[in-house]
């Protein structure tokens, strides 16, 4: 039997992309679990705080915060879907993501699929304007539309007391720019599950302007750290599960309400740091 | 051919998971007199006799659906072959005609195909287990799954009034499909044959036998304890197990070279199933490492069975179509209780990421019973006994081949002395001749060249090369005769 399902299809690059170390060396768009496969191919470590997997769909969105700081020459990867890792797991010295990982087939979670029109994309979005670094187009996919860039939208300036503010899909605390891929990083930063879901500043429309401005530094704000809004015209913001808080509330009411929920979460992590 | 404990404890799994469906597929026919009958027979579990429809568009049939079902052949019979299929069956593509071999050959470039079927007795014991590759379950001349009848002393615990037939089939295509499975099974009746016992091997932990390898080469093995995540230990082999080994067989996964048996206690090499694929295969590359018996420097290249092309790749997607039956020798064959035996897994996987579900799995056949010829309940070939007091110990003869209950040759086709080579009754210039001929050279599995075992005689647990411990074995008995 096949140890690979759909057997392994190696994609190819399509269009031209921005120049960058980092680069997709594989896609498998029908394996359990589908799987991409990423190489820092410089000579110099390679922090990816606020890069993305992007595939063909305004919700297929991998927050790559969670590697860390990439080594020169190191393999990492992200496996998709059925089977895809729980948590982050080491293979022979090298790491793998889980992105929207399940024990359970679900068809729906997968993002790849050899239809050919799907394609998965590296994405710089650690400031604007987000560069397309790398892109690989699943088996039959012949053409893979260019990157779109995220709509600026108005945002409340991060928060002195409150570096994290902003979020990130992955669950971590913000820092990204100080992990690495190590075991002790790797065993703090599992929560990688999160494409669509978690980034209440994306859709809430917070973030641009304090992701640009912050780009230099730790990043804070919506798409930076998390999803973003991709659409030009007023297009579906990429948060999915979590619209739905952003309709109820307003968009000004959850963008406070996500800053309070982090306050509180600091101040209950800080009374907890002092037991 | 798989680990029967995996395989019970997967098809476990299925019951406690899925109702007993309907018995479905042809009831076989009552046992015929001294005769051996083939026969072919369908399962499905819907009402049409099909399985599925099994979704495409990314999706999988990942269920494990179990049915009960009636034994291959009405006990008493026994079973000598077995020879899986999936085809398709009233599939909603029309070109997929009944009865068509489905294994990605299919109009849909990524068609459907079998992961595995499984067959259990009552007793959730192995009956039969294929993967992709669709290993045919033969026994050795002689020698068959004997099917008692249920409450006799054959199947005291009536295994056999039911069997579960359960799979696992992948479509990771985009088009429906509907499909069964087909078994075409040789049974005996009337006859009285050996019976044979299994002992399942499994590099891994997991109910469904995968585990993980790293990019490139690796040889994962289990090992006496704390072996990694998802890795088995060793396998101590019971008194219930030891025998001789006289089949058996292995399971990879696409990129995987072998799966081998050692045995850690006697240094020895059990079983090296070797992988086959269409030659150009993607699957198909070399051990980077020097081989040894355990670790072949490649899978096979062969001509490739079409079904197992998958469209779309290049190199081309020839996927694993083949393992290879054990090469066993006299000495690796013999199992003790007792004895350690590791499993080792090869795979070169450059797929360009690490495989999470990887197997590694033997399934190794023996006798029921094996010859014990002072029956102390230790078999022959590990018993240090010598019971007809020639000289050379029970174990020492059932690797060199001669009688361990019999001193002297009856004729010259009768082996039993050790030193008499030529069973001519007397130990003599003959028997050395035809030692120094061959002197330094190793015995099977080493080689070719190499030496018949008959000429190893010697240490009393033979090593693996004909030299001066075997000459100076038939020199001590120089012109010594016996008397049948």
């Amino acid at each position: 039997m096949a140890a690979i399902a759909g057997g392994v299809a190696l994609g190819y690059a399509l269009t031209a992309t921005a120049a960058s170390d980092l680069q997709i060396t594989l896609v498998d768009c029908g394996g359990h679990p589908r799987r991409i496969a990423i190489q820092n191919k410089g000579d110099a470590p390679q922090n990816l705080a606020g890069w993305k997997l992007m595939s063909d769909k305004p919700n297929e969105v991998f927050d790559l915060g969670v590697v860390g700081t990439v080594g020169p020459g190191v393999n990492f990867y992200v496996y998709n879907g059925h089977k895809a890792p729980l948590t982050p797991l080491q293979i022979g010295g090298e790491w793998i993501y889980g992105w929207n990982p399940s024990e359970i087939l679900d068809p729906s979670l997968f993002v790849l699929n050899d239809d050919g029109t799907d394609f998965i994309r590296l994405v710089d979005a650690s400031q604007l304007p987000w560069r397309d670094v790398s892109r690989l187009g699943c088996l039959g996919t012949t053409e893979i539309p260019p990157l779109e860039q995220p709509t600026p939208t108005a945002t409340p300036p991060p928060s002195n007391t409150d570096p994290g503010a902003g979020g990130n899909t992955g669950g971590t605390n913000g820092d990204q720019s100080t992990t690495t891929q190590s075991d002790a990083a790797q065993s703090t930063g599992a929560s990688q599950n999160a494409p669509a879901s978690g980034n209440a500043a994306a859709s809430t429309g917070a973030g641009t302007a304090a992701q640009a401005a912050n780009a230099s530094g730790q990043l804070v704000g919506g798409p930076a750290s998390g999803v973003g809004v991709l659409s030009s015209g007023g297009g579906p913001p990429l948060a999915g599960h979590l619209l739905p808080l952003g309709l109820l509330s307003g968009i000004a009411g959850a963008a406070l309400m996500l800053m309070a929920v982090r306050t509180l979460r600091r101040a209950l992590r800080r009374s907890q740091d002092g037991l | 051919m798989k680990r029967i404990a995996v395989l019970a404890a997967m098809t476990g799994a299925f019951l406690l998971v899925f109702a007993v469906g309907d018995r479905s597929g042809l009831q076989p026919t009552p046992p015929a007199e001294a005769a051996e009958t083939t026969v072919t027979l369908f399962y499905g579990n819907q009402p049409d006799g099909s399985i599925g429809p099994i979704a495409g568009g990314g999706g999988a049939d990942e269920n494990l659906l179990s049915l009960a079902i009636p034994p291959f052949c009405a006990p008493p019979c026994y079973i000598t072959s077995i020879v899986p299929d999936l085809v398709y069956w009233k599939d909603p593509n029309p070109a997929l005609t009944d009865g068509m071999i489905a294994n990605y050959n299919g109009a849909d470039p990524q068609g459907i195909w079998l992961h595995h079927d499984a067959v259990a007795d009552g007793c959730l014991q192995t009956v039969f287990l294929a993967g992709n590759e669709r290993t045919v379950y033969q026994s050795p001349a002689g020698y068959g799954r004997l099917l008692g009848v249920p409450g006799s002393p054959d199947d005291p615990n009536s295994c056999n009034f039911q069997w579960f037939v359960g799979w696992h089939i992948h479509n990771s295509g985009n088009a429906d499909h509907k499909v069964r499975l087909k078994f075409t099974v040789t049974y005996e009746t009337g006859v009285t044959l050996n019976k044979l016992k299994g002992i399942g091997l499994n590099v891994a932990t997991a109910v469904d036998a995968e585990y993980a390898i790293p990019t490139g080469y690796s040889d994962t093995h289990t090992c006496p304890s704390n072996c990694g995540t998802g890795i088995n230990t060793d396998h101590v082999v019971t008194a219930a197990e030891q025998g001789r080994v006289i089949a058996g067989g292995g399971h990879v996964h696409d990129w995987g070279i072998a799966v081998s048996v050692q045995n850690v206690t006697r240094n020895e090499w059990v079983c090296t199933s070797i992988g086959g694929y269409g030659t150009g295969s993607r699957y198909l590359q070399p051990n980077p490492n020097p081989p040894d018996p355990g670790h072949p420097a490649s899978a096979n290249a062969q001509t490739l069975i079409p079904g197992y092309h998958q469209p779309g790749f290049t190199p081309p997607a020839e996927h694993i179509q083949n393992m290879s039956l054990c090469n066993l020798s006299a000495r690796g064959s013999i199992v003790c209780t007792g004895d350690v035996l590791r499993v080792h897994a090869s795979y070169i996987n450059l797929s360009g990421g690490p495989i999470l579900d990887a197997m590694g799995i033997v399934s190794l056949a023996l006798p029921v019973n094996p010859p014990d010829a002072d029956g102390d309940g230790v078999w022959d070939g590990c018993d240090t006994s010598d019971t007809d007091l020639d000289g050379y110990q029970d174990r020492t003869e059932a690797v060199v081949g001669t009688q361990a209950n019999d001193n002297c040759a009856d004729n010259s086709s009768d082996p039993a002395w050790p030193p008499d080579i030529n069973n001519d009754r007397f130990t003599d210039i003959t028997d050395i001749a035809a030692l120094t001929g061959v002197f330094g050279l190793p015995v099977p599995p080493a080689g070719p060249p190499s030496a018949p075992d008959r000429y190893n005689v010697a240490p009393l647990q033979v090593d693996g090369f004909v030299d001066i411990t075997d000459i100076s074995s038939l020199t001590g008995r120089f012109g010594l005769g016996c008397t049948p």
